[in-house]
């Protein structure tokens, strides 16, 4: 129990700390607000646009198999390590892994998700 | 020859309902009244066989309940009490068909009435030669129903509907307790039938039955219930007031259910059941209480009636309270003796009545009657005839069965005894009043009736003399030729039939009563008589209206001539709130109201509800389904954990409930309408 | 190490050979889709069916009877051989819908066959798992391809609304999964369903604090189950996907998963905490009790096709719960049954809906069913006669699985459970009736009727044989209940 404690303070401390950061201003400092303060604003103009950009899918694409085949990686570390032991048994099954992995990057590949345009 | 005797009625009543289209209404009477004299004669050797000479017989016709060690068959048993009553029946019976023909002369629908007096003598028939109850029972009910269909002859008639219902109501309440008696009585015996009954009858008479945990002794509990049988057939005090108004039928109707035969089924029942009551004094006493309380109160009735008939019934409701208390005093065979008696005279007193009625076109009320001692000089008789029988004249047939029964009653030192003594006694002033007064206001006096009734005067015809002859040597000679027969004592006439405890029977000490009291019946009958006539004519007449014009008279005169407000009573008491009952409580608010929200409508009403709420559940949003989830969640937690905790102090049973209130209190409020559903 | 695996390959024939064919579909799809768009999904069917069927093959003729595989995470027993036969067989009639399906609705992504199979592929390794780690990828496995499968028509909002609603409630659910093992696993340190099992014999009712936790842990793991197989009071995203999701994919969300999840169920309760028996037989009791209320009731409010559909699988799944809450042997074999009649129902409801189309699309609403005995008085017939099966009328097929599993309850004492089921049973029967009364009995107007596209070969045979089934099995029930009580038989 007593190795916990550190972590015990520090969540105390942590919280205390923001929670105090947030709740001065809040208290302390005045809040008079009229239409002209809170709207938008736009280097000095009234908004053109929806603040809200349009987001291009593709990003978001890109981010989706860049963690699949980050984590097939990270999978191969370890196994790197230790091949020594698991001999031809653990180097079929980590091919047979990256077989199925790379079938699924031929077909990304063939459907177009890795073209920008 | 026995089965003769119930099968011709039948026969009669098959052809002439069946047939009576191509007979007619001549071909019909025939029929009937033929067959009914034929059934007469047959009755008359039986009597002469059984009675007489002294030969029971019984008969075994066919099964009907065989159950285990229950047997009832259809039987007959022809005993000397059976012998009498048969010979009374059909005698008065063949003599009303008779005069039936030419009373009903014009009417339309003569075959339906002659194959109703056929049917009633037929189960009169079937009740008296019954050899169980139950076939008795069916003879009860089945002169019930001839009872009905007979009052309600004329049925476009409002007031013949009324009266009809209203007897079988009557009846109806009394046959209850008579088929509770039978009930009691097959608990005890084990048996309904008669012989086994009565000879079992000494040796179970200290049987208790236990009801609601209270004990009764049974004998006493069954001739109780027995004896509300008679009290409904019979018109006793209590369910009399169908009797008067069953003179809604017409005479002949009158003469033979209401005076000779269906009136005495209830003395009858009490006579064949002597072996039961000997060995329930309580019972007995009762039953003398009330036949003593009939006797008087319907006697006090018919003082200020002025109906032709209804004085008629009412003297009939006199007589039977008599014949009761008769047998309430273990005198069975004085009660038969003047049940026969009675039979012919007041058939007699009916079908004059009914001539006269004939005579003056219709009209039956006494005040505008009147004088028609000349214009009728032979119903004259013929009614004077019946009314000295009636009031027991010397050596007329009322007076042997009449005296007999009142020195019999102040011979019986006992509280009932004294009590019948005192009410007879009154009771016969009352009859000889009313009797000589309707006498009075019918024959003697001035015509007081409109000219055209007097204008269209007729004696009455043959058909109608000849039973009016025949009922008057009955009422002149049948008590003197049966006195001895029937109420002598030590006569061997009634062998098993009724049963006489020596304890009970007082015949010999009534022999040596002071002779004043032997007296004294017929002096009342005679002071009664003067009265009657006296004041009743015209020469008192205003004086007498002043008296009743007084505060006291009026109170009298009222109470009297609405019948001691019996019938007000029972409509204000029984009938009305019966009938708001009826429509109010189980009509609207249990069947339309209760049984339907609970049954059809309110399942429906209460899904379509529910059905609309778990709709509006499904909002779409995926944050209410997360919610809900969470719910079920944590719903499921708090039944598993706690449910041993609180299963301790709460029983679950008690979730359903609270959740079915919840759900109906949440369902309460909501009317939907209909057009948000696709579905049904 | 290495005659560790030698006959846990052999155990694992049929899921090889299906990943090997599909794989080998995707490669052949994606390489070979330029300029051939319009007869790529119908190859990718049949060649798809090929391989379904094969499996299906295989599967019966595998060597191996009961074996449990893969250091104690895979089992093969009578149980797993009959739900995948079931699994397979669904897919296959899928399959066999999907053919003028797909063509009707313009949809040439040949990628749907490829997840028709790979959620076969997971469902079958979801019956087999004996481990919750293995059970966990099997589920996130199969849920990943629903949730793409839902959303496959991604002009359509239902559909998208759909996909996103069930891939959001699915995750929800499947934190409450991870929750409830990781619990089980923090109390006992197993997670495998053998182990828990012996490691729980003789712990009873008895002490709150014994089995508090380990029963709190059930109840999340319940949840979790209960939510993927659409039980009230976690079912309310059924009607909303099944009504977004194109409609074979509809039929298979109703079916398969359906299938898969009662085998781990089964699995789970029976074998891993029978002991707990007292405890999440109340779970079971009050999640049928309210399936098949809201199943009855919610119905009752439909006006779409697809949403009435849904609830009445809800009112099923309720029966289904019956026959597990009982923890006996009829039990078992009851919900065997009433799988496998319940598969033949919805086929046979699935290929009329999709036999109802117009040139205007496909039948959405409930009116759309109207006067259809003048539009083609056979597929009316059918319906109706499968509407009929639903409700629990004898002689036809529904009638007998509800018998048997009202029956099992009543051995059960489940009283309260058996006379809910038959007064829902009647409730449902409104509705059920009612829609044969738009098909029959409605007033038609003048104008008229829209004519239906015809049916294809494939779609009238489906309709062909489970109306058959439907209607004849009453008379030869036993190779059904040899085959349930065979399965039922494995697990106790």
């Amino acid at each position: 129990m007593t190795e916990f404690f550190p972590i015990f303070i520090f969540l105390i401390i942590s919280l205390g700390l923001s929670l105090i950061l947030v709740g001065i201003p809040f208290i302390v400092a005045p809040q008079k607000a009229d239409p002209e303060k809170i709207s938008a604003y736009e280097c000095g103009f009234d908004p053109f646009d929806d603040a809200r950009g349009k987001f291009d899918i593709r990003f978001y694409l890109v981010a989706i198999l860049f963690i699949i085949f980050d984590l097939e990686v990270s999978f191969l570390f370890p196994w790197s390590l230790v091949l020594g032991e698991i001999n031809f048994f653990g180097f079929w099954t980590m091919i047979f892994f990256l077989l199925i992995l790379t079938l699924g990057f031929v077909y990304e590949w063939k459907k177009g998700a890795l073209d920008w345009e | 020859m026995y089965l003769c005797i119930l099968g011709l009625p039948l026969m009669g009543f098959i052809g002439a309902a069946g047939f009576g289209r191509f007979l007619g209404g001549r071909g019909a009477g025939v029929l009937t009244t033929s067959l009914l004299a034929l059934t007469f004669f047959f009755s008359c050797i039986v009597f002469y066989e059984v009675g007489i000479c002294g030969s029971s017989c019984t008969l075994s016709v066919s099964p009907w309940f065989l159950s285990e060690s229950w047997d009832a068959t259809w039987g007959l048993l022809f005993d000397p009490l059976t012998g009498t009553m048969c010979v009374v029946v059909t005698s008065v019976s063949t003599l009303v068909h008779l005069y039936s023909t030419s009373y009903m002369g014009e009417d339309p629908h003569l075959p339906r009435f002659m194959s109703y007096l056929s049917l009633f003598t037929f189960f009169m028939l079937i009740l008296i030669t019954g050899d169980n109850f139950l076939q008795m029972f069916v003879g009860w009910e089945g002169v019930g129903l001839a009872s009905y269909l007979l009052i309600n002859f004329w049925y476009t008639r409002l007031q013949a509907n009324k009266s009809a219902i209203k007897a079988m109501m009557m009846n109806r309440v009394g046959d209850f307790g008579l088929g509770l008696g039978i009930f009691a009585l097959y608990t005890i015996f084990g048996s309904v039938n008669f012989e086994s009954v009565f000879a079992c009858a000494p040796h179970l008479s200290d049987e208790k039955i236990v009801f609601f945990g209270t004990e009764f002794h049974a004998y006493t509990l069954i001739g109780i219930l027995l004896f509300v049988g008679a009290t409904g057939k019979s018109a006793q005090i209590g369910l009399h007031t169908w009797l008067p108004d069953a003179m809604e039928g017409p005479t002949p109707v009158s003469a033979l259910i209401h005076a000779a035969t269906m009136v005495t089924a209830g003395v009858f029942l009490i006579a064949r059941c002597s072996p039961l009551y000997e060995y329930a004094p309580d019972a007995l006493g009762v039953i003398a209480l009330a036949g003593g309380m009939t006797a008087f109160f319907a006697a006090t009735t018919g003082l200020v009636q002025n109906d032709l008939k209804r004085v008629i019934a009412y003297s009939t409701c006199s007589q039977l309270g008599y014949m009761v208390f008769a047998c309430g005093l273990s005198h069975y065979d004085l009660g038969v003796f003047h049940l026969a008696n009675h039979a012919f005279f007041k058939a007699l007193l009916f079908l004059g009545a009914g001539s006269v009625i004939h005579a003056m076109a219709g009209e039956q009320d006494m005040r505008r009657l009147g004088g028609l001692g000349q214009a009728l000089p032979f119903t004259n008789t013929m009614m004077l005839l019946g009314s000295l029988a009636l009031v027991g004249f010397p050596f007329l047939s009322g007076f042997y069965s009449k005296d007999a029964l009142l020195e019999v009653s102040y011979a019986h030192f006992t509280l009932s005894g004294d009590f019948t003594f005192i009410l007879g006694c009154g009771a016969a002033f009352c009859t000889s009043y009313y009797s000589f007064r309707l006498v009075s206001l019918t024959f003697l006096g001035e015509p007081k009736g409109p000219k055209k009734a007097y204008e269209g005067i007729h004696e009455a015809p043959f058909q109608m003399a000849i039973p009016l002859v025949i009922l008057g040597i009955g009422s002149l000679f049948s008590g003197f030729l049966g006195k001895e027969l029937m109420v002598g004592l030590g006569t061997p006439f009634w062998q098993n039939a009724i049963v006489n405890l020596p304890t009970h029977n007082t015949g010999l000490e009534a022999e040596y009563i002071d002779q004043s009291i032997k007296h004294l019946p017929f002096v009342l009958t005679c002071i009664g008589g003067f009265l009657g006539l006296f004041i009743n004519s015209p020469y008192l007449s205003p004086t007498v209206y002043k008296m009743k014009l007084t505060a006291l008279g009026l109170n009298l005169y009222t109470f009297l001539n609405r019948r001691w407000l019996f019938d007000k009573v029972y409509n204000d008491y029984i009938g009305a709130p019966a009938l708001n009952f009826g429509y109010n409580v189980s009509f609207k608010s249990i069947d339309k109201g209760v049984l339907e929200i609970l049954g059809p409508f309110g399942i429906t009403q209460g899904i379509r509800d529910l059905v609309n709420q778990i709709h509006k559940l499904q909002s779409g949003l995926i944050y209410h389904y997360a919610f809900v989830m969470l719910l079920g969640l944590t719903f499921l937690l708090t039944l598993l954990s706690l449910e041993n905790l609180i299963q301790v102090w709460v029983d679950p049973r008690l979730w359903f409930v609270f959740g079915l209130a919840f759900m109906s209190y949440f369902l309460a409020g909501e009317k939907t309408t209909d057009e948000e559903k696709v579905l049904g | 190490m290495f005659y560790l695996f030698e006959s846990d390959f052999l155990g694992l024939i049929p899921e090889t050979f299906l990943l090997l064919g599909l794989s080998t579909l995707l490669g052949y799809g994606v390489w070979y889709e330029k300029g051939r768009e319009s007869e790529m999904t119908s190859h990718q069917l049949w060649v798809g069916g090929l391989c379904l069927a094969f499996t299906f093959i295989l599967l019966c003729e595998s060597p191996l009877m009961n074996m449990i595989l893969c250091f104690n995470t895979l089992i093969i027993d009578g149980m797993s051989a009959y739900l995948k036969a079931l699994i397979l067989l669904s897919t296959l009639c899928i399959f066999g819908l999907s053919f003028s399906y797909l063509q009707q609705e313009r949809i040439k992504a040949f990628e749907y066959v490829i997840l028709l199979l790979l959620a076969t592929l997971s469902l079958m390794l979801m019956v087999s798992s004996y481990d919750f780690i293995s059970l966990y990828l099997a589920i996130e496995f199969q849920s990943l391809g629903l949730y793409v499968l839902a959303a496959l028509k991604r002009d359509n909002e239902y559909s998208t609304e759909a996909g996103l609603k069930y891939f959001v409630l699915g995750a929800f659910s499947s934190g409450f999964y991870l929750f409830g093992a990781s619990l089980i696993y923090g109390l006992t340190g197993t997670t495998n369903f053998e182990d828990l099992g012996i490691l729980f014999t003789g712990v009873g009712p008895t002490d709150l604090f014994t089995q508090g936790s380990v029963v709190v842990g059930l109840l999340f793991l319940s949840v979790a189950f209960l939510f993927k197989i659409s039980a009230a009071p976690f079912h309310m995203w059924s009607p909303d996907v099944y009504e977004g999701a194109p409609t074979v994919i509809t039929a298979f969300f109703s079916v398969a998963p359906k299938l898969a999840l009662f085998g781990v169920l089964i699995r789970v309760f029976y074998l891993g905490f029978f002991d707990f028996l007292f405890s999440w037989q109340q779970i079971f009791f009050f999640c049928s009790l309210a399936s098949m209320v809201f199943g009855s009731f919610g119905a009752l409010a439909q006006v779409k096709i697809k949403r009435l559909l849904a609830f009445s699988s809800i009112g099923h799944v309720g029966y289904m719960l019956i026959g597990l809450a009982t923890g006996s042997l009829q039990g078992l074999q009851g919900i065997f049954l009433y799988l496998l009649i319940y598969l033949v129902m919805t086929i046979n409801a699935f290929s009329v809906v999709l036999s109802l189309r117009t040139h205007e699309g496909e039948p959405r609403f409930l009116l759309d069913l109207k006067n259809l005995n003048l539009k083609s008085p056979i597929l009316a017939l059918t319906f109706s006669l499968t509407l009929f099966s639903m409700a629990g009328i004898p002689p036809l097929a529904g009638f007998l699985s509800k018998f048997y599993l009202f029956f099992a309850a009543l051995d059960a004492s489940l009283y309260s459970l058996a006379i809910l089921g038959v007064l829902s049973s009647v409730i449902s029967c409104f509705y059920y009736i009612s829609i044969i009364k738009l098909m029959y009995f409605h007033k038609a107007e003048e104008v008229q009727l829209k004519p239906l596209v015809g049916i294809d070969g494939q779609k009238g045979f489906l309709l062909g044989i489970t109306f058959f089934g439907i209607l004849f099995i009453f008379l030869y029930p036993s190779p059904f209940f040899l085959l349930s009580h065979a399965a039922a038989l494995s697990i106790s």
